[in-house]
């Protein structure tokens, strides 16, 4: 049984008569990454600023390792650390000098935290530049700074790549990995960009319109992504007849007179295609598609695609 | 009229300082009570808790202190249980790549001393008998000179040494090689000379096990060896144009073990680019792989020139 | 706690309005030296409490407890806060105490230029006790004077300059009415003199004035009776701020992250 940091019961948000969040029920599992994935307004952020605390959702319930959030606040939320929506940060302040600020209210583990932080997310420490004349991606990354800061067990973070330049994406990406890798933090990321999810998570969760379409490992999502054989032939006809006769196999579909395509991966393609040519069938091509997850993800959200 | 304002003041001092006093030791109190939680968890194998105290509270130098103990004690816990896990490894692959040459050399003489065979095959199945031993020993040898090595045991005696010249000494020997295997060989090494400081024998081991690498595996017929110096460092260029290796497995082709034909069948301990690692690395060197599957594979040593 | 006002302190920093609203304390009494020469020090106290504190650190406080208020949900810094956490209680009280120390620091600063001024001017320093322990209680009472407006201004939301319309709204009606016999000739009771903060903090210090002249004495006998005492007036006072106090910090929590 595995052991889940956060787990939600029928999570729901409504705004009015509008339903943002919907019944979710995610798992976190311990020391994995989990990657929620959804287009941009798919409820993502409400459901980790619920998470958080920040929201107080409209019903269901939200348990991190293993007790209700609510009203053990102060015990759980000092070992999450988050990073939600764009930085805030107070402008009339240099980047330490804000990380003070937090490091005096919530309590650091050691005295050089601060300094550890920036070195780790490449910014200076003690420096004059103040927060108002940052770039967008200074910014991202003193906000990355002040959820490592307190070294938590599980870190909540909502787009951590947004507004990074590619090197910066890399470096924020292997950085995570090692969290949990090599730290076996626990970590819960949500992004519109299937790609950087793909390369990061462990565990998906599919979220789209407030619901939780699906919740797979990235491995088994990867397998179930349609795999197929893809055949050519002279005849279609005549090889579904093989297939059915020789095979028992009905799992294929028809495209049009010449494409076929099987679905069940159990039977070799060696000995379908031996039996088409010995049927007198002339084989132009066989070889096994795979849907890219993008084209799952498509699928079942039902829409063109990631925004 | 001052008198009262003065025992008025007295009162007011006492009292502020008496509420002080009592508001410090709540303070403290409370995160002793934090200390304990956290310290709890802790024994009961959760590493990552750590607890927070702003740098300048009364309780905060003992706070870190307790942190830095728990971090030290995990990253050993978990080198150790990478080393554990590792020497498993080598544990079984030990076992089994002793015990198949040695299971084969036993079946050569079983059939000797059954007098099963006589005359020229009996000096035959002798000879192979004998060459399997002398292979098992320098298998053997291999492996010990990589626990010396990984274990810092291994001296090397690094002195300053022409690298073009010794290189091309150690060429001259693999050319007879090259010509039997009718393996087409191009040397470029310049006249100039280059400085660096290597032990000779540790860089022979380097060619000679990376060349016998391709000879064994790469399944080329031609190799090329350059010399060329890049600012401040001399690099080693050997390419072949074999059968390339998957960009999977060029990640973890130096780490020792691992074998990128996943049957076993093949002669290779996979300590060969184990070893060659570490020596390159030892005289503070650097060797990277770059491949194509299908069109080759190039080697790049990199040493930095001596003065 | 502490933490809390030791962090609002330290976002104050390099903030203009704050530094400048500071040095507000000396423009009054420096204006008051330069014009009249006849100073006494109980006068120039009086200056500095009535005039400075009535009508400009009521005012300021205003904005200046706005500002503070608005702060986290200007540069969204409340969800960072609040994931500590900090409940948003504490903070709002951290900022009421940061408005009551500048206050009173206001007051002090007031005090300090004006003993100067007197000095300076060869007067005697006389009663400066009593000016002393005036001032600081005007201090905390003009705090405590500024609270129903503050509380007006968080609860309207709106934008900056409606809260400085407010803050002189409310700053002018109450200097207006404080000097107002009808208003201030009242009896203590459930009428709206008693709630009004300045003219309330009048009757109370008014009683310390030494008396100059045959019209102040007049108006010293006929406004005696309606003086109030020092523990009603703290008492009148910060009862008041508590309940607007109360009433911020439920409209604070409300507000959205």
């Amino acid at each position: 049984m595995p052991e889940y940091i956060i787990e939600t019961k029928n999570l729901t948000k409504k705004y009015g008569a509008q339903k943002s969040v919907a019944s979710l029920n995610i798992h976190v599992q311990k020391g994995r990454i989990y990657g929620l994935l959804g287009r941009n307004g798919a409820g993502k952020t409400t459901t980790m600023k619920m998470l958080l605390g920040l929201t107080a959702p409209t019903s269901g319930e939200i348990r991190i390792w293993g007790k209700s959030l609510r009203g053990n606040e102060k015990k759980i939320l000092p070992r999450i650390g988050s990073l939600i929506e764009s930085p805030g940060f107070y402008p009339n302040l240099t980047g330490t000098e804000n990380l003070r600020i937090f490091a005096t209210l919530r309590g650091v583990p050691n005295s050089h935290a601060i300094e550890d932080a920036l070195n780790l997310v490449g910014l200076p420490y003690k420096d004059k530049k103040l927060f108002s004349q940052y770039s967008l991606g200074m910014k991202q990354r003193l906000a990355i700074a002040l959820a490592i800061m307190h070294d938590p067990e599980l870190l909540i973070l909502d787009e951590p790549i947004n507004g990074l330049d590619p090197i910066g994406i890399a470096e924020v990406r292997s950085f995570i990995r090692q969290l949990c890798d090599e730290r076996g933090k626990t970590i819960l990321i949500s992004s519109h960009i299937l790609s950087e999810i793909s390369l990061l998570a462990d565990d998906i969760g599919i979220i789209d319109h407030g619901a939780l379409l699906e919740e797979e490992s990235l491995a088994r999502l990867e397998q179930k992504s349609n795999k197929h054989i893809h055949f050519t032939l002279g005849d279609t006809a005549q090889a579904a007849r093989i297939l059915e006769l020789q095979f028992q196999e009905n799992q294929f579909s028809i495209q049009d007179d010449h494409n076929l395509q099987v679905h069940n991966l159990a039977i070799p393609v060696g000995r379908m295609v031996t039996a088409f040519v010995e049927n007198g069938l002339e084989v132009s091509e066989a070889h096994t598609c795979e849907e890219s997850l993008e084209d799952y993800f498509k699928r079942i959200t039902g829409g063109e695609g990631i925004a | 009229m001052y008198m009262e304002l003065i025992v008025i003041l007295s009162i007011a001092a006492a009292g502020a300082s008496v509420t002080g006093s009592f508001l410090m030791i709540r303070r403290v109190k409370k995160q002793i009570a934090e200390m304990e939680e956290v310290l709890r968890d802790v024994k009961k194998g959760n590493g990552n808790r750590r607890i927070l105290a702003a740098s300048q509270e009364l309780t905060a130098p003992l706070a870190y202190e307790i942190n830095e103990i728990i971090v030290s004690y995990e990253d050993k816990i978990v080198s150790l249980q990478q080393t554990e896990e590792t020497n498993k490894q080598l544990m079984t692959s030990l076992s089994h790549d002793v015990r198949t040459p040695l299971t084969t050399l036993i079946g050569y003489l079983d059939a000797v001393h059954r007098g099963v065979v006589v005359g020229k095959d009996l000096e035959d199945y002798m000879e192979t008998a004998r060459r399997k031993a002398h292979d098992l020993k320098a298998y053997i040898d291999m492996l010990f000179d990589w626990f010396k090595l990984n274990s810092n045991e291994f001296i090397l005696k690094t002195t300053v040494v022409e690298a073009a010249e010794l290189t091309r000494n150690i060429l001259i020997d693999w050319i007879p090689i090259f010509e039997d295997k009718q393996m087409e060989y191009t040397i470029d090494i310049p006249e100039q000379p280059f400085c660096v400081k290597l032990d000779a024998d540790g860089y022979m081991r380097v060619l000679n096990n990376l060349i016998s690498n391709v000879l064994s595996h790469a399944q080329a017929d031609k190799i090329k060896i350059a010399l060329a110096k890049q600012n401040r460092n001399v690099k080693i260029f050997l390419s072949d144009n074999g059968t390339g290796i998957e960009k999977e497995d060029l990640k973890h082709i130096f780490e020792r073990l691992y074998k990128c034909d996943k049957g076993r069948s093949e002669k290779g301990s996979g300590l060969g680019l184990a070893i060659v690692y570490q020596l390159v690395k030892r005289m503070n060197g650097e060797v990277t792989v770059e491949s194509e599957p299908g069109k080759g594979t190039v080697f790049i040593l990199t040493f930095p020139l001596a003065g | 706690m502490l933490r809390l006002i030791t962090c609002e302190f330290w976002k104050i920093k390099r903030r203009k309005l704050f530094q400048a609203a500071f040095l507000t304390t000396f423009i009054v009494p420096l204006l008051y030296a330069m014009i009249l020469s006849d100073t006494d020090l109980d006068v120039m106290m009086s200056v500095v409490r009535e005039e400075n504190g009535f009508l400009i650190l009521i005012p300021l406080s205003v904005i200046l407890a706005a500002n503070l208020f608005f702060e986290e949900h200007d540069h969204d810094t409340l969800k960072n806060l609040m994931c500590i956490p900090v409940s948003k209680n504490r903070l709002a009280l951290a900022k009421f105490v940061v408005i009551l120390l500048f206050d009173v620091g206001y007051m002090l600063a007031g005090y300090g230029i004006a003993i100067l001024l007197t000095a300076v001017a060869g007067v005697p320093l006389t009663g400066w006790g009593l000016q002393l322990f005036l001032t600081l209680g005007t201090g905390v009472l003009l705090w405590a004077a500024a609270m129903p407006c503050i509380f007006l201004v968080v609860w309207c939301n709106k934008s900056y300059i409606i809260s400085v319309i407010i803050a002189f709204a409310y700053t002018v009606l109450n200097y207006i009415l404080h000097i107002n016999d009808r208003f201030i000739m009242v009896p203590l009771g459930l009428n709206a003199a008693t709630f009004l903060p300045v003219p309330v903090i009048f009757r109370w210090i008014y009683q310390f004035h030494s008396i100059d002249g045959e019209i102040m004495r007049e108006f010293y006998h006929r406004f005696s009776p309606y003086f109030i005492s020092t523990p009603a007036v703290f008492g009148i006072l910060i009862g008041e701020a508590a309940v607007f106090m109360l009433l911020m910090m439920k409209v604070y929590q409300k507000q959205n992250v």
